[in-house]
């Protein structure tokens, strides 16, 4: 299936613009250049600075975090990694195991009822669309706190008090409107020659959804994917109203534990602690920052 | 007869309720007790990493006397433990067994949700107890909360850092809060300010009930009033940011009192202060750090004071929830923390002096120095026959909060004394109304 | 139930170009309603989901009028909730708290956006690192581990503080002192600034050079150029970044938890709104005032995007 316009086939465009075709010219003299680079390079040092201190100091002996204020540490104390996995009431990898469960679970369902939810709405014609869709709009402007509360009351009431259902289940339900949102704008971009094309084919409504649209929208499912992921994995809050007991703590409520009971004594762990909590996200970050950053300029396509 | 047991069977002044001095520091969990069946109890406490290892081993203990039981025992920081305790109870999984700050045992038990111990007679001995002490801790004839020792605050010094800027200890039976203040400075000024004299928290409710009783009145009365004077308050905050301003206590700003502190990492541990004021049963812990080169010494003030400022209170209290599955159990568990000579082998005077004098006396053979030290400090207090404390009513909690938050406006010169004074009793009797 | 900030401003480019993007795809044929019932499959889960939202939209509104306490029946008070509220001095407080950190964070860190995606938008060799690097710390900065951190960088003996005595300053109690523990959060805020710069360079990306070529061609210098034709065409970006910012900014929960260990201090100084709020519902189990609360939020918010959707016909401009 190509584009008129050009002969490049439609999927591999879409790809190449996922990827983001920054066009890399470059304006000013050598020394206006070099002038954006120092400030750059300068800034962008600074923005890193507590990062890198807290690895540096992740390796310090506790008593020494404060007072050693170089980068790289005058004594080693590596063993702040295996105390800190052993500090609190269970092994880290507990937590990190609950996370990430978390983590898989809040991906799937974004995944599923998301791209229903966005299919329907870019890409089928039916009564209410209107409505529905601008509903759809308000819920993302909408404070959580206005029904945090009975939400609370409900799982309550429900007996999901202290389990992961009510952390879980919502992203089965397409509750996020902001993925629904990207969804919609990517498929939106998608030529409806695609699903005529289909239809003559024969194919109804679903095949067209997941044998046509669902493979071009790859790119901003990863970004789906991963947006959920780092979401999940540094939710707070969520993991602070639901979760009593310990064994199901999540790893941001482990950190704090960690910084509620061992308090001011154990710095060196607690930042080791704080590396591993953070790494994961750094990880995706780094794997899939094309998603993330091309996902949000998907506006860059017409 | 040893002083421990003496301590226990000492009669404290009938009729009369004593507070529980709240602990700065971690506090003891042991594990719960269990029958047949499996039975899976909660116990929670606040605690560092370290003192809860030392939970862990005595909840041990009781796992293996009562097998099918296992005790999961969670643990935080003095400073969320009140919201988490308050969270598992409303989620409707409150812990089984729990020990409670006399300030919030009102609010507890004004919503019903403790058990009556009595009515668990045939798990706990309550006749091995010392029956005043149980006797004072009753509201409205049930019996809520078990003691889990006695104690007495005091002020802990390092006597290595003393003799080495030769300072002299003071006669701590006599000196007035000015001497207080004049003997600090001179550790600031004779290090160069590398230590600080002294340290202590204006807003902890046992310090300054101190103070308030040496002016002859009480925070909270005998039928949970608000019955400081405003005047009597401002002097206090007085005293306080004068120690701070004239540099006996180190600068507000350095003090941060978010989280948990180790005896480790404390700024008496880590010789930022010479002095600092702890309840006494902590003391062995803080001694520990400092190598043993540690005393104690009672409070100023008390000297030509309208009355004596200390005294023996109990330390905190073990409860049940009134919701729990398994009460009997968590009967079991009471009885085993505070009757149990097992559950003190590695504890000991940690929760402080027991009120079971058998196993007081039985603790008494191996005490370390510091623990002995600590045990005739608060024996020589109870020798001396002190009025007790008043059990503070509903929403005292609420009213401390308030007040930590007024102490600190006032250290950093947003407040001035006078209005702090007056703030406190708007917030605080409030905060009664509110809860009562 | 978080939505990651970046996410917030894609909705906000999204949503600026959208009515640009419209036009190009316009469907032309087929009725109005003719996938009709499928339709309707497809967006059941979300209809389900859309439930959960709006009942306790309601039942929140009902809340507020009520004594409830989760263990016992919620008891109708009226308007006792609000008369409370509003005589309540920590809502003053909380609620000074909450708008002076978003109305100092939010502007600056937009501006640094914007300058910062300014320069990268000049050309310069790399420009995806340090678009990395700038960006990373919008992902993390509300995580408990950054919190803890900035709590350590700002503590007393922290390096801020050296770092200002080696130019002799003798740094505040950053983290102690309630003057300045608010401004510790602010910066942290402003370090995120990464997720507000990629929309704005997706933004500028978008305008057309021909503009400043003929621009250049007339004459008019750089700073002329970007009052002139950079502003206005992203005019649209800028408001929504702005507005949604604000409005994620006013509703900060998780850095004033961790920062203050849940008590919003020293002195009520990181009382956000929310944290008040969450000490009330779920420490006190004050239910009724917290939705009161919550509701007293949503209405501000509802009157201020309202209010910046009626402004924003006057400076944003749409180029359709």
């Amino acid at each position: 299936m190509t584009d008129s316009l050009t002969a490049e086939s439609l999927p591999a465009r879409l790809m190449r613009i996922a990827r983001g075709g920054y066009r890399e010219e470059r304006t000013g003299t050598p020394a206006t250049r070099f002038l954006r680079h120092v400030v750059l390079i300068g800034f962008g040092l600074i923005m890193l600075y507590p990062l890198v201190w807290m690895v540096s100091a992740s390796i310090k002996p506790s008593n020494e975090v404060f007072s050693d204020t170089g980068i790289l540490p005058a004594n080693l104390e590596l063993g702040n990694y295996a105390a800190g996995w052993d500090a609190l009431s269970q092994p880290f990898h507990v937590y990190l195991f609950n996370s990430l469960l978390l983590a898989v679970l809040n991906i799937i369902g974004n995944l599923f009822s998301c791209s229903l939810a966005a299919y329907a709405f870019s890409r089928l014609r039916f009564r209410g669309k209107g409505v529905l869709f601008a509903a759809m709009l308000g819920t993302m402007l909408l404070p959580a706190q206005v029904v945090l509360i009975p939400q609370y009351v409900i799982f309550a009431k429900l007996g999901w008090l202290n389990t992961y259902l009510p952390l879980t289940v919502p992203a089965f339900f397409a509750t996020n409107a902001f993925f629904i949102f990207l969804l919609i704008q990517f498929m939106r971009a998608l030529p409806m020659e695609l699903q005529d094309a289909a239809r003559i084919d024969g194919a109804g409504p679903f095949r067209t959804y997941w044998s046509v649209i669902m493979p071009l929208t790859i790119p901003a499912m990863a970004t789906v994917a991963i947006f959920t992921f780092i979401g999940s994995w540094g939710d707070f809050f969520g993991p602070l109203l639901y979760l009593t007991d310990q064994k199901l703590f999540t790893v941001p409520l482990a950190l704090r534990e960690f910084i509620s009971s061992t308090g001011a004594s154990a710095w060196g762990p607690m930042f080791a602690m704080s590396v591993v909590s953070l790494l994961p996200v750094i990880a995706f970050f780094f794997i899939g920052q094309r998603y993330l950053i091309n996902g949000i300029a998907t506006t860059g396509m017409k | 007869m040893t002083t421990l047991s003496r301590i226990s069977r000492h009669t404290l002044k009938a009729g009369a309720i004593s507070a529980v001095a709240a602990l700065a520091l971690t506090g003891c969990s042991t594990g719960a007790a269990g029958e047949d069946g499996d039975v899976t109890l909660t116990l929670t406490a606040w605690a560092n990493a370290d003192e809860a290892k030392m939970y862990e081993k005595v909840l041990d203990v009781f796992e293996e006397q009562n097998p099918g039981v296992t005790v999961n025992f969670e643990y935080t920081d003095v400073g969320a433990y009140q919201d988490k305790l308050n969270t598992k109870f409303a989620a409707g999984s409150p812990a089984d067994v729990m020990f409670l700050v006399g300030q919030w045992l009102g609010e507890y038990t004004s919503r019903g949700a403790l058990l009556d111990l009595a009515d668990y007679a045939d798990d706990i001995d309550f006749d091995a107890m010392n029956q005043p002490l149980i006797e004072s801790q009753k509201i409205d004839g049930a019996t809520y909360a078990i003691p889990t020792g006695s104690t007495a605050i005091g002020l802990a010094v390092n006597t290595a850092v003393l003799d080495e800027y030769g300072i002299e200890l003071p006669d701590d039976k006599s000196w007035t809060w000015d001497e207080f203040g004049d003997w600090s400075r001179s550790v600031t000024e004779a290090s160069g300010g590398a230590t600080y004299g002294s340290l202590f928290d204006p807003a902890w409710l046992p310090l300054l009930s101190t103070y308030v009783r040496q002016q002859g009145e009480d925070v909270y009365d005998k039928s949970g009033e608000l019955s400081v004077k405003e005047s009597t308050l401002k002097d206090w905050f007085d005293l306080s940011m004068d120690l701070f301003d004239s540099k006996a206590f180190p600068p507000a700003e350095s003090v941060d009192q978010t989280g948990a502190f180790s005896p480790e990492e404390s700024p008496l541990g880590t010789k930022k202060v010479a002095s600092t004021v702890i309840p006494a049963n902590v003391f062995p812990t803080y001694s520990s750090v400092l190598d043993g080169n540690a005393t104690l010494l009672r409070l100023p003030g008390d000297a030509g004071a309208e009355r004596p400022g200390i005294a023996v209170t109990p330390t905190l209290v073990w409860s049940a929830a009134a919701a729990s599955k398994h009460p009997a159990e968590a009967a079991k568990l009471i009885d085993f923390l505070t009757n149990d000579p097992a559950s003190f082998a590695d504890r000991g005077t940690f929760l402080g002096v027991p009120i079971n004098s058998d196993v007081a006396e039985g603790l008494s053979a191996d005490l370390e120095p510091a623990e002995a030290e600590f045990v005739d400090y608060v024996a020589a207090l109870q020798d001396e026959d002190r009025d007790p404390y008043y059990l503070e009513p509903a929403g005292a909690g609420a009213a401390s909060q308030a007040l930590t938050s007024i102490v600190t406006e006032m250290e950093f010169k947003r407040k001035t004394t006078a209005d702090g004074a007056t703030a406190f009793i708007t917030e605080a009797t409030a905060a009664l109304n509110q809860a009562g | 139930m978080t939505a990651p900030a970046t996410v917030l401003g894609a909705v906000a480019a999204e949503a600026a170009t959208h009515k640009r993007a419209r036009r190009g795809t316009r469907v032309r044929n087929g009725s109005s309603t003719a996938d009709g019932a499928v339709a309707y499959l497809f967006l059941l889960p979300w209809m389900i989901g859309m439930l959960f939202t709006v009942i306790p939209f309601g039942s929140s509104l009902y809340l507020a009028f009520t004594d409830y306490n989760l263990l016992q029946p919620a008891k109708f008070i009226g308007l006792d909730n609000f008369v409370r509220l509003f005589q309540d001095p920590k809502i003053a407080t909380a609620a000074g708290v909450t708008l002076s950190y978003t109305f100092i964070a939010v502007p600056i860190s937009m501006a640094a956006a914007l300058a910062v995606a300014l320069l990268l938008n000049r050309g310069v060799r790399g420009l995806p690192i340090y678009r990395s690097i700038f960006y990373l710390p919008s992902l993390i900065g509300a995580s408990v581990a950054v919190v803890i951190l900035w709590r350590s960088i700002f503590g007393y003996d922290g390096i801020v503080n050296k770092a200002l005595a080696v130019f002799g300053i003798e740094g505040p109690g950053w983290v102690t002192d309630p003057d300045w523990a608010l401004v510790t959060l602010i910066t942290l805020s402003i370090w995120g600034f990464g997720g507000a710069m990629v929309i704005f360079l997706a933004g500028l990306r978008q305008v057309p050079r021909m503009y400043y070529e003929a621009a250049s061609v007339d004459g008019a210098t750089g700073w002329r150029q970007f009052r002139s034709i950079t502003l206005p065409l992203i005019s649209p970006v800028i408001f929504f970044n702005l507005v949604l910012g604000l409005i994620g900014a006013l509703q900060v929960f998780t850095q004033g938890y961790v920062f203050s260990g849940g008590t919003g201090g020293p002195a009520d100084s990181t009382l956000f709104y929310s944290l008040y709020l969450y000490q009330q519902g779920f420490q006190r189990f004050d239910m009724g005032y917290a939705s009161a609360m919550a509701w007293v939020m949503f209405v501000v918010i509802a009157l201020f995007t309202a209010l910046n959707f009626v402004a924003s016909k006057r400076w944003v401009f749409y180029d359709d």
